[in-house]
C-alpha cells in the first residue's frame, strides 16, 4: 500500500505541475500583445505599461513562472486586473456556493445511479430494466442548463414551490440553502446519475454471474444479504471510477447552472472575467478546478485498494 | 461497414440512423424550408405561444421560432463534425504511432493527454476562449482540443493490441515499411472502436456547443444555433416558455440519436469502450 500511494501522490504532483504551466501560459496564446490586449480598447500608454508590470511580462517565461508557482504554493494567485483584488480571495468568497453545490448533485447522482442501476440489473431485459435504460440514455443526451431552465419553468413558475434564483448560506438557513439548492442540483445531476446507471447496470450483471455471488446463494445466505454485502461491494470500483469522472463534468455543468439560477459561485465570476478579459482570475478558477479534480481523482485511485484488496501491490 | 446482424435487428440503432439523418437533411436544406424569414423582425408578434400561424411560437423580436430552428439546424449540426475531424487529426495520428512505436514516445504523449484530461472540459474551454475571444471557430479549435486526447487514448490502446497479432508479424517478415503496416492493417483494425468513440464524441460535442452558445461563447449573433437560440429565449423565460422548450428538445434528440447510434455500433463491434464524459 505505501508504494502504491507514494506513486499515486507523484503521478498527481506531477500532473498539477504540468496543469499549471499550461494555465500559466495561457496569456501567451493571445493574439499580439498580451498587455495591450488585456489592458483593453480604451487604454492609454500608461495603462498598458502598468499592466505589463502587473502581468510582469518583461522577464523571461521560465522566471515568470517559477516566481508565478511559488506565490501560487503560498496562496497568492495574484490580483484582478479590474478590481485588483486578491484572486485567491475572489475565488475563497465564492467557493463555498460552488461545492455546495457540487456535492449535493454527487449526492444526488450517486443514490439514483447505485439505486436504478442495480435495480435495472436484478430485473435484466423485462419492463422496469428497459425503462431504466431508456431513461438513462435520455438523461445522457439532456443538456444540464435545459433541465434546469424546464425546473424552473415547471417547479419555480407554474408551480411555485422553489425559489427561481438566488442563495443563502447553509451556516444562516439551512432549510433555505437546500431550496434555494435542490432545482439546480437536481438539474446537474441527472447526466452524472444517468451515465452512473448504465455502468452500475452493467457492472452488477457481470457481478452476479460470478461464482462467489452463486457459492454465497448456495450456502443459504438471504438475497438482501447477497446483494447488499457481495455484490454492492464490488461494484465500488465502477462507481468510485465513474463519480470520479462525474466531478470534472459536474464542475463544468456548475458554471452554467449557476448562471442559470443566479448562484453566487465560481460560474458566474469565470464568465464575467472572460467577458472583461480578467485573465489573472480565469487563471485562478482554472487552477482550482483543475487541482480538485486531481485530488479527487487521486482519492479515486486510492479507494481502489479498499474495493479490491488485489489492486494493492 | 457491414452491417452486421445484431446491428440491423436493433431498433435502437435505426431510431439513431433516421433522427441523424433527418438532422442532416434539415442543415442542409433547412434555409429553403422555412415557413417565414427566419431573421425578420415582427415586433407586434412578439414571444408568442405555439399557434397554427407559428408552430413553435416568436422570440423576442417576433421571428418564428420553427424557421430559426431549421435555419440554425446548420450551425448546430456542423460543429460536431468540424470539432471532431479536427480531434481525429490530432489524436489518431498521435495515438498511432505511440501505440507502434516505442515505449518513450507513448510515455511521453501520454503525460501530455493526462495533463489536458485533468481540466473540467468546459473550463479549459472557457480558458482558451478568455484568451482567443468569443466565436465558433475559437469554439471548434477548443473542443476539438478537448477531444484529442481521449481519441489518442483509445487509438493507442487499440492499436498496441493489433500490433500483438500474428498478421503485424507476418508484415514485418514480409519487409512492409512502417507506414505500409500503420496504414494498411493496423487502421482498418482499429476503425471499430475508433468510430463508436466518434459517436459519442459527436453528441457530446454538440453538446458543449450549445452550452458555449447558451453563455454567449460560441455563435455570436446575428448568427444563431439551437444553443444560442436558448440563450436568447432564457432572458424572456417568465414571458415566453416556448422559446425554451422547442431548440432544447431538438439538441436533445440530436444528442440522443449519436449516443444511441454509438451503443449500437459498441455492442457490434464487442469491446467495451466507455464513452467518457466531456461535458
Amino acid at each position: 500500500m505505501g508504494r502504491h500511494l507514494l506513486r499515486q501522490l507523484a503521478r498527481t504532483a506531477a500532473l498539477l505541475v504540468g496543469v499549471s504551466m499550461l494555465v500559466f501560459s495561457l496569456d501567451s496564446f493571445i493574439p499580439g500583445d498580451p498587455a495591450i490586449v488585456l489592458a483593453g480598447q480604451n487604454a492609454t500608454e500608461a495603462d498598458i505599461a502598468r499592466t505589463r508590470e502587473q502581468l510582469g511580462l518583461e522577464k523571461p517565461l521560465v522566471q515568470r513562472y517559477v516566481d508565478w508557482a511559488g506565490r501560487a504554493l503560498h496562496g497568492d494567485l495574484g490580483r484582478s486586473l479590474f478590481t485588483g483584488q486578491p484572486v485567491a480571495m475572489e475565488i475563497g468568497a465564492r467557493l463555498p456556493v460552488t461545492l455546495s453545490l457540487l456535492t449535493l448533485a454527487l449526492l444526488i447522482a450517486l443514490v439514483l445511479g447505485i439505486a436504478a442501476g442495480v435495480a435495472a440489473a436484478l430485473h435484466r431485459n423485462r419492463l422496469p430494466d428497459r425503462t431504466i435504460v431508456t431513461a438513462a440514455s435520455v438523461g445522457v443526451a439532456m443538456p444540464n442548463f435545459w433541465v434546469g431552465l424546464l425546473l424552473v419553468l415547471g417547479l419555480a413558475l407554474a408551480l411555485p414551490l422553489f425559489p427561481a434564483t438566488g442563495y443563502v448560506p447553509l451556516t444562516s438557513d439551512p432549510l433555505g440553502w437546500l431550496a434555494h439548492l435542490a432545482l439546480p442540483a437536481v438539474g446537474l445531476s441527472l447526466a452524472p446519475a444517468a451515465e452512473l446507471t448504465r455502468q452500475v447496470r452493467g457492472s452488477v450483471i457481470g457481478i452476479l454471474q460470478r461464482d462467489f455471488v452463486k457459492a454465497a446463494t448456495a450456502k443459504g445466505l438471504p438475497r438482501r444479504t447477497v446483494i447488499g454485502k457481495h455484490v454492492l461491494k464490488n461494484t465500488g470500483v465502477t462507481v468510485a471510477t465513474v463519480a470520479g469522472i462525474q466531478v470534472s463534468v459536474l464542475l463544468g455543468g456548475s458554471v452554467v447552472m449557476e448562471q442559470v439560477f443566479g448562484l453566487p459561485g465560481l460560474g458566474p465570476l469565470v464568465l464575467d472575467s472572460v467577458t472583461a478579459r480578467d485573465l489573472p482570475i480565469v487563471q485562478g478558477i482554472v487552477l482550482v478546478s483543475t487541482a480538485l479534480i486531481l485530488v479527487c481523482n487521486l482519492a479515486v485511485e486510492l479507494s481502489y485498494g479498499y474495493f479490491n484488496p488485489k489492486v494493492r501491490t | 461497414m457491414i452491417l452486421r446482424r445484431g446491428l440491423r435487428n436493433d431498433p435502437a440503432f435505426w431510431f439513431g440512423v433516421a433522427v441523424l439523418i433527418a438532422a442532416i437533411a434539415i442543415a442542409i436544406a433547412g434555409p429553403w424550408l422555412t415557413p417565414y424569414d427566419p431573421n425578420a423582425n415582427n415586433l407586434t408578434h412578439r414571444l408568442q405561444s405555439p399557434s397554427a400561424a407559428h408552430w413553435f411560437g416568436t422570440d423576442d423580436l417576433g421571428r418564428d421560432i420553427f424557421s430559426r430552428m431549421l435555419a440554425g439546424a446548420r450551425i448546430s449540426i456542423s460543429f460536431p463534425f468540424g470539432s471532431v475531424a479536427l480531434a481525429i487529426v490530432l489524436g489518431l495520428p498521435a495515438g498511432l504511432l505511440a501505440g507502434y512505436g516505442g515505449t518513450r514516445l507513448g510515455r511521453g504523449l501520454d503525460f501530455a493527454a493526462d495533463i489536458l484530461m485533468s481540466f473540467p472540459p468546459l473550463l479549459l474551454a472557457i480558458a482558451f476562449i478568455a484568451v482567443r475571444g468569443p466565436g465558433l471557430g475559437s469554439a471548434m479549435i477548443v473542443v476539438g482540443i478537448i477531444f484529442a486526447p481521449r481519441l489518442f487514448r483509445i487509438a493507442r490502446a487499440a492499436t498496441q493490441e493489433v500490433m500483438a497479432e500474428t498478421y503485424i508479424e507476418a508484415a514485418r517478415a514480409i519487409g512492409s515499411s512502417p507506414f505500409q503496416i500503420l496504414l494498411w492493417h493496423v487502421l482498418r483494425n482499429i476503425a471499430g472502436p475508433v468510430i463508436v468513440y466518434v459517436s459519442f464524441a459527436m453528441g457530446t460535442a454538440l453538446l458543449i456547443e450549445a452550452i458555449l452558445s447558451f453563455i454567449g461563447l460560441g455563435v455570436q449573433p446575428p448568427a444563431a444555433g439551437w444553443g444560442s437560440m436558448l440563450g436568447r429565449a432564457f432572458r424572456y423565460l417568465y414571458q415566453s416558455p416556448s422559446g425554451i422548450v422547442f431548440p432544447g428538445a431538438a439538441i436533445a434528440a440530436t444528442v440522443l440519436a449519436f449516443n444511441l447510434l454509438g451503443d449500437a455500433l459498441r455492442d457490434a463491434v464487442g469491446r467495451p469502450i466507455s464513452p467518457e464524459g466531456a461535458r
